[in-house]
């Protein structure tokens, strides 16, 4: 049994959100007693429908956003600030535009006070694990999407963390591109450079492919409904996956619980449910 | 350590001004319209045409100023271009009408306005920035600072030159108070619109990276509102060249303000258009170059605009 | 925080401590005899309105003043906006325009009131002339950039409803840059109350600026500082008009709520 290296222990977050009708601030309960643990080397999904506060409990994870109660405890230490051995990869890339790839890329390491000297091989290393060696000295805006959301994956990486947090960092990216990269980062968390990584998507297809264990997630407010083993073989860059009847057979089951809590979002009762 | 050299080095590359919508309520007196601009690129390209335009703009404008000069054919009113070039000859040669000899030389008032802008600018700028980072930073500050911002934003401060010049005098030092008020609210206005604006994307990025506030502040948030602070500037400057004139033509007889009066009060037309000819290069120069090298330098930068 | 009390009371806060700084210095400037100090102001204040002689003046400044704003800034609304439109709209006029309304709104406004003064002679004509340059290019400028940042997503539905061209800018194109035109008439406003004092305070022969000119240069500081205390009020009032439009009108537009 591997050792527990995150515990969510019943988180719970509301926010004031300004209602213009009502013209007074109203709390609304984001998140409700979520708990869970990630093990270490695991790699775990949370798919729940958008705005189901997945993002927001990421950040409480990170220690960007404090719980209104619950904990996260991190190597044995609670979290109330962003620990140093976390790194998160966000849906907007963060990357900063004025500097070149490389520079992004060393970003933690120059804000830990690491030499230039010795900061530059290391972001040049993992620039090069994500493919894009050669590419050091653009700038963001000379490189597609797919390749920015790399160098913030670099960045993450550089800083040597033993969790790495994902928030939807595919979604703003081509579906074509999209695949590739699922595949290169399992090549990469599960591979040269192993992380334990807590991923967070709305898309279950990508959830499935990447997961040891997915975590659903519903709606208003949010908890978790299930937890999920995905007992599909390792290695799912080499083989076919998706073809595999598990997956199919999980994707159903998946998909049959978003779909209710969609469509009620949605506003669609029970039109078109089978 | 020489990490702050290597972090900020490649500032020099782009990012354009967000068109920020989300800051109505802070959108400053003259912050730049930012827009995306979908010219065909032989057009915006080539600084060729670019030059042949402004060439063009400025021979049309000469025309149509011959044109209504002579229509008008009062040359107290409007005199024709020829004789204000002239006169604007004669005043860089310190060659002035009889009348004014013994006043201050145009070489000299020339020279003492823009000591006075200057000053007065730079003084806008080294107390406004801070204050902009300040009140962007943290809402505490900009609770208290931005009533003030909010109040002397809806007066005409131009109104309170007499007032001023009660309280501190017409000495060389009230009038770059004066330039320096006038420029000041701009440049806090700008500067803490783009920090606003920066911080509200990048702050995750920063704490999540665990920056300092220090390095916060200089490596994330300094260099994604450049462009909001450089307008701040150029507004800024603009501003500063009107509070000084304005309160030379009000208070005292010299530099380009004084020069004014004392020109229109001698009706000599050519003098006084020369004069404000003058002050309208300079003004354009102020807002329109930065424009333009900016344009140069930084490229257009699509990622803040995805975000 | 609750921003609106706050406010309330920083404001307040901040304008005690401004008075008390006011005062302090007017006493300790007693050789400096023309430095009013707030207690004088308000008694200026207070004659203005109450000394008939005073008054008689007042009125019709007061007078030539709005009357200058308003027409300034009307005039540069209606010409401004247009403008501002086909700039936006047509490539050509953009580049035609382009040149000219960045020149003329980056002249500082001293420059244009001699030679307007001069054609127009001293009344409040000029003034309305003098707002209306210098608040016409901010306009023009905002709403330029308001419809060009129109998303072409929405004019491209508009096209594949086969919407006419007036539709097309009646119908989407002014409703969806109407914050930016918002921006631009608030500091339309600002500039043509302060092209109004600019001029009338040069001239000294009429409005408000004129008057607060007039008694500054009779060192009649307690009655120019009243003055502009006057101009101030009327010139919040007019600006904070303009501010609640530009709230009611912006319903759906996500403002920065702090």
């Amino acid at each position: 049994m591997e050792e527990t290296v995150v515990t969510v222990d019943r988180v719970v977050k509301s926010y004031l959100a300004r209602s213009k009708k009502a013209r007074k601030e109203d709390k609304v309960q984001v998140l409700g007693s979520i708990s869970f643990e990630l093990r270490k080397g695991s790699f775990t999904s949370i798919i729940g429908p958008s705005g189901c506060g997945k993002t927001t409990l990421l950040k409480i994870i990170d220690g960007l956003v404090r719980p209104d109660s619950g904990r996260v405890v991190f190597n044995g230490k609670i979290v109330d600030s962003p620990p140093e051995k976390m790194g998160f990869v966000f849906q907007q890339f963060g990357l900063l535009p004025w500097r070149s790839v490389i520079k992004n890329v060393e970003f933690g390491l120059e804000l830990k006070g690491v030499d230039p000297d010795e900061r530059q091989p290391i972001a040049q290393k993992y620039l090069e694990a994500v493919g894009l060696k050669g590419f050091e000295h653009h700038y963001v805006h000379e490189i597609s999407s797919g390749m920015q959301q790399r160098v913030g994956l670099a960045r993450a990486l550089a800083i040597d963390p033993d969790v790495l947090l994902m928030d939807e960092p595919f979604a703003s990216i081509d579906m074509q591109t999209r695949e590739i990269l699922q595949r290169q980062l399992l090549q990469i968390v599960k591979g040269e450079i192993p992380k334990t990584t807590l991923f967070v998507t709305h898309n279950v297809d990508e959830a499935i492919y990447l997961s040891d264990e997915i975590l659903l997630m519903g709606t208003h407010p949010a908890e978790v409904k299930e937890k999920i083993p995905i007992n599909l073989p390792p290695n799912r860059a080499d083989y076919d996956v998706r073809a595999h009847p598990e997956y199919i057979r999980l994707r159903n089951r998946i998909w049959k619980f978003l779909e209710k809590e969609i469509m009620e979002k949605n506003g669609f009762g029970n039109y078109g449910s089978r | 350590m020489g990490h702050d050299d290597k972090g900020i080095e490649d500032q020099s590359r782009t990012i354009s001004a967000p068109n920020d919508q989300a800051m109505l309520e802070r959108q400053t007196e003259e912050k730049r319209p930012a827009g995306r601009r979908t010219f065909p690129n032989f057009i915006s390209g080539s600084l060729r045409a670019r030059l042949a335009v402004f060439a063009l703009t400025f021979l049309i404008f000469l025309s149509l100023w011959q044109l209504i000069a002579s229509l008008t054919n009062n040359s107290l009113i409007l005199a024709k271009p020829l004789p204000v070039f002239q006169a604007l000859v004669n005043l860089l040669q310190d060659n002035v009408p009889r009348a004014t000899e013994g006043l201050q030389n145009p070489t000299i008032a020339i020279v003492q306005t823009l000591e006075i802008v200057f000053l007065g600018f730079g003084l806008a700028a080294i107390v406004g920035i801070p204050i902009g980072i300040l009140e962007g930073r943290w809402n505490f500050a900009a609770g208290i600072i931005d009533p003030w911002i909010d109040a002397t934003h809806s007066i005409p401060i131009v109104a309170l030159i007499p007032t001023l010049y009660f309280a501190i005098g017409g000495s060389f030092f009230a009038f770059v108070f004066i330039a320096f008020l006038l420029a000041v609210f701009s440049i806090i206005v700008n500067t803490q619109s783009g920090v606003k604006y920066s911080i509200g994307f990048l702050s995750d990025v920063g704490r999540s990276f665990r920056a300092s506030e220090l390095q916060f502040i200089s490596k994330i948030v300094l260099p994604a509102s450049m462009p909001d602070i450089i307008t701040g500037l150029r507004v800024g400057l603009g501003r500063a060249i009107l509070g000084a004139v304005l309160a030379q033509a009000l208070l005292s007889g010299n530099g380009l303000g004084g020069m004014i009066v004392t020109f229109q009060d001698l009706y000599a037309t050519p003098y006084t258009m020369a004069t404000l000819l003058l002050i309208a290069v300079l003004g354009i120069l102020v807002l329109q170059l930065p424009k333009q090298l900016e344009k140069r330098i930084f490229k257009g930068n699509e990622i803040f605009e995805t975000l | 925080m609750r921003s609106g009390i706050t406010r309330y009371i920083t404001l307040f806060g901040t304008g005690v401590v401004f008075i008390t700084a006011w005062w302090a210095l007017a006493e300790s400037k007693h050789n400096f005899a023309q430095f009013a100090g707030p207690g004088q102001v308000a008694v200026a204040l207070g004659s203005l309105f109450t000394n008939s002689a005073i008054s008689a003046s007042l009125v019709p400044a007061l007078k030539d003043t709005m009357v200058s704003i308003f027409f300034g800034f009307f005039l540069a609304v209606i010409v401004g906006i247009p403008i501002g439109v086909l700039m936006g709209r047509y490539i050509v006029a953009d580049l035609v325009l382009d040149p000219w309304v960045n020149a003329w709104y980056s002249v500082p406004a001293i420059a244009f009131v001699p030679l307007v003064m001069n054609w127009t002679g001293l009344n409040y004509g000029g003034s309305i002339v003098i707002a209306f340059l210098i608040a016409v290019f901010s306009i023009i400028l905002n709403v330029y950039s308001g419809v060009k940042n129109c998303s072409t997503t929405l004019l491209d539905t508009a096209a594949s409803y086969r919407a006419s061209e007036f539709q097309l800018l009646s119908k989407v194109m002014l409703p969806a840059s109407l914050p930016q035109i918002m921006i631009g008439l608030r500091l339309g406003l600002s500039r043509a109350i302060e092209g109004v004092v600019i001029s009338e305070m040069l001239y000294a022969a009429v409005g408000l600026g004129g008057m607060i000119d007039y008694s500054a240069d009779h060192l009649q500081s307690a009655t120019s500082d009243a003055l502009i205390i006057i101009l101030a009020i009327i010139s919040l009032v007019l600006t904070g008009c303009l501010r609640i439009l530009d709230r009611k009108m912006i319903g759906w537009k996500e403002l920065d709520a702090r």
